[in-house]
């Protein structure tokens, strides 16, 4: 009886023991198993959210351990709709591992200390060190001397000029500056009614404003950034000229929420010499151009002024950590970030996109070589980050850039005298900085 | 037996407060309880969120009344606020007239009149940001086909959609479009109940066609009137599809409404405690406009004894 009390307690036993070893060892190996989950929200749609999807689809596929979950979230503009889900997953405690996320909306999340600073993953990467990346690059993501964003969909602003036009009008290549752009203009005006061509075509847009304030020596901001400078002559100069060349009849001007599609759609469909745009409107240019268009169209860096360096804003999108997740989760992340940023991902994705590569290392692989060689164009775009300025990010930019945009309107649209309505949209500035 | 179970129940109505309120507990919980999920807390919430300083990242700051003292000083508000009621008061211009015109018309008793009335109806049942993009493009200058059909008449249409003047009666164009069918409706539903021997004796005794209309139609559908001019004036003052679509609030802030303005200060510039401020004002401006119809109402709607 004893014996089999002995036997039962430690057969018992066994049983216990064994249960404990597989319980604890089911974690650990459905750990060891298990990827680590990253999510990522990405502000591109279209033909662009696609090859995100793709490339995200071939990092899972050679990363077995990591699962990115990518996941659109509208536009990634200033204030637009994926940042306005960042800024409510954060209230809510919830934020994605990764983030596309605009070059000008940084500074908020770097001061609310949500970013992770990617200092010492960058300085152990085999190619996302400091002097790897184009100049100028990291500028928009540098916070306190720590850097919180790597380049991901990068552009500037440019110009693009109808080549078959400016040769019946004579003029032998691009303006490079705005008193010249206003002169050409004139020249590449002719028609009316619905068939009048215009000369010039501005994209009403502050991206383009903060170059021209800048590009003749103007500022946006005092140092400390609490008082707008831009309600001055010199600011006001380069779109005084685009206003000048509405009024009189030489340029003409979209509006509404479509305008800058509209715009594109207008030089591709001949109705326009020039326009201001994006690096990353070459896509959209050459896909609906009309055949009078196709192959008669160039790019160009933006105009500037007599006797002033050209400024030129950074554009685009970066890619950020956020802070606040698991050690594992953040150093999947990085590696996704890592991948991303590497030279044969980053020349596919600008030969796809018309984005510019973020890093040096791309310029050096063969067939992106052999790209830019047959499309040249593309090379603007990376000649102008020699030109690349700082923007004042502070807290506010934003909505002051959205003050500039509503005066923009009423000069460009409305046509309402400029040195007025940048007066007010200053003293509106003034008010909350 | 059944005068043992009487104090078993009088026991149970006494706990749960008496028949009718047990069931009325049992009946209205579950109402209750979303209303106060979906409702009651976040306007507590709302009028919460007004008082700080909040931009959803930094942790919020007590504002104490700033946001409303901010927002009463500014021209900006004050435009939008002014560009609502022009809105509000263009639109029901627009729509009433026309709606009550379109109501009478399709309670003529015709073949085609099925027809005619899911054809009227027809424009509230497409989207309304379809609706804001299809007229984006009927507006452009030149091309679009609004100053096409202006210009077969020798008008030159304005540049509906630039101009700080012409862009808000374009967005209340397409509104008077969209929302023209849904009010007829209302006015056909008011007609089709009136009373027919009140219209026969004033046939007998020799009225008009007007003075029908204007002495015994006009009266009679007057509570339909009321319950239009409410629902289009809550409507308008929260009009923001429309401009979102078609004009993002501009050129300027000329067509920058209250709702508009409340989205960009919340969701382009995240300011949540100004823009919840905004819509408390929002709510307590329709609360007292509401009231104040009601109030005018006792003067010119019929109610039948």
């Amino acid at each position: 009886m004893r014996g089999r009390q002995r036997g039962l307690v430690a057969a018992s036993t066994g049983v216990l023991v064994a249960g404990v070893l597989i319980a604890a060892s089911a974690p650990l190996t459905l750990a060891q198993s298990a990827p680590v989950q990253v999510s990522f929200y990405y502000g591109v749609g279209g033909r662009l959210g696609k090859l995100v999807q793709s490339m995200v689809a071939t990092f899972n596929r050679t990363h077995p351990h990591i699962k990115v979950v990518a996941s659109y979230e509208g536009s990634y503009t200033g204030g637009g709709p994926e940042q306005q889900k960042l800024e409510l997953a954060m209230a809510a405690g919830a934020p994605p591992a990764v983030a596309q996320m605009e070059v000008h909306s940084i500074r908020p999340f770097t001061a609310a200390h949500a970013l992770v600073a990617l200092n010492k993953f960058m300085n152990r990467s085999p190619h996302d060190k400091v002097s790897d990346f184009m100049p100028g690059m990291l500028l928009s993501g540098e916070y306190h001397g720590l850097y919180y964003a790597v380049p991901f969909n990068r552009s500037v602003p440019l110009l693009y000029y109808n080549t078959a036009m400016f040769k019946a009008a004579h003029i032998s290549g691009p303006p490079t500056t705005w008193q010249q752009l206003a002169a050409d203009a004139k020249k590449l005006t002719h028609g009316s009614g619905a068939s009048k061509v215009y000369g010039y075509e501005p994209i009403v847009q502050w991206w383009q404003w903060e170059s021209e304030v800048l590009s003749n020596g103007g500022k946006i901001f005092n140092h400390a950034g609490t008082k707008a400078l831009f309600a001055t002559p010199q600011a006001e100069l380069g779109t005084l000229i685009q206003y000048q060349l509405l009024k009189d009849g030489y340029a003409r001007a979209n509006s509404g929420s479509h305008m800058w599609g509209d715009t594109v759609a207008d030089f591709a469909a001949g109705k326009t010499a020039m326009y201001d745009g994006s690096a990353a409107d070459m896509g959209s240019i050459q896909a609906e151009a009309a055949p009078s268009v196709k192959n008669h169209w160039a790019a160009a860096l933006l105009p500037g002024f007599p006797n002033h360096r050209l400024v030129l804003p950074p554009g685009g999108g970066n890619l950020v950590l956020f802070a606040k997740q698991p050690k594992a989760v953040i150093n999947a992340a990085w590696t996704f970030v890592e991948w991303l940023t590497a030279a044969p991902q980053q020349a596919y994705w600008s030969e796809h996109t018309g984005y510019m590569p973020g890093v040096k290392a791309a310029l050096n692989i063969p067939s992106y070589k052999a790209y830019l060689a047959s499309h040249p164009q593309l090379r603007v775009p990376i000649e102008g980050l020699k030109y690349q300025g700082v923007m004042p990010l502070n807290r506010h930019y934003i909505q002051v850039m959205g003050y500039v945009q509503e005066g923009m309107t009423e000069i460009f649209n409305e046509l309402k005298p400029v040195a007025p309505v940048i007066a007010q949209v200053a003293k509106r500035a003034d008010g909350i900085l | 037996m059944v005068g043992a179970q009487a104090p078993a129940g009088a026991r149970r109505r006494r706990r749960w407060g008496g028949g009718d309120t047990g069931a009325a507990v049992v009946f209205l919980g579950p109402s209750f309880l979303f209303l106060t999920a979906f409702i009651f807390f976040p306007l507590v919430y709302l009028f919460y969120i007004s008082v700080l300083n909040w931009n959803l990242l930094s942790p919020p700051t007590f504002a104490g009344m700033h946001n409303y003292t901010h927002l009463l000083a500014s021209p900006y508000f004050l435009n939008a606020v002014r560009n609502t009621v022009l809105f509000t008061v263009g639109a029901m211009v627009l729509i009433l007239p026309a709606a009550f015109a379109a109501a009478m018309l399709l309670n003529v008793p015709l073949r085609e009149r099925a027809l005619y009335r899911s054809a009227l109806f027809a424009p509230y049942v497409f989207p309304l940001v379809a609706s804001g993009v299809a007229w984006s493009l009927m507006f452009q200058p030149q091309v679009g086909i609004v100053d096409w059909v202006l210009s077969k008449f020798g008008i030159h249409g304005p540049n509906w959609l630039s101009s700080g003047h012409w862009a808000l009666i374009a967005v209340i164009i397409v509104t008077a479009w969209q929302y023209f069918g849904f009010y007829a409706l209302i006015f056909l539903a008011g007609l089709q109940a009136l009373p027919g021997e009140i219209m026969e004796a004033a046939d007998v005794d020799g009225a008009g066609g007007l003075t029908k209309t204007l002495r015994i139609t006009l009266p009679l559908i007057s509570p339909s009137f009321f319950f239009a001019m409410v629902i289009l004036v809550i409507g308008s003052f929260q009009v923001f599809t429309q401009v979102f679509v078609m004009t993002s609030g501009g050129p300027g802030s000329s067509t920058t409404t209250i709702v508009y303005y409340l989205y960009r200060e919340a969701f382009q510039y995240f300011e949540m405690g100004r823009a919840a401020a905004v819509a408390v004002m929002l709510l307590l401006g329709l609360v007292v406009m509401t009231l104040l119809q009601l109030w005018a109402s006792r003067r010119w709607v019929h109610h039948e004894a």
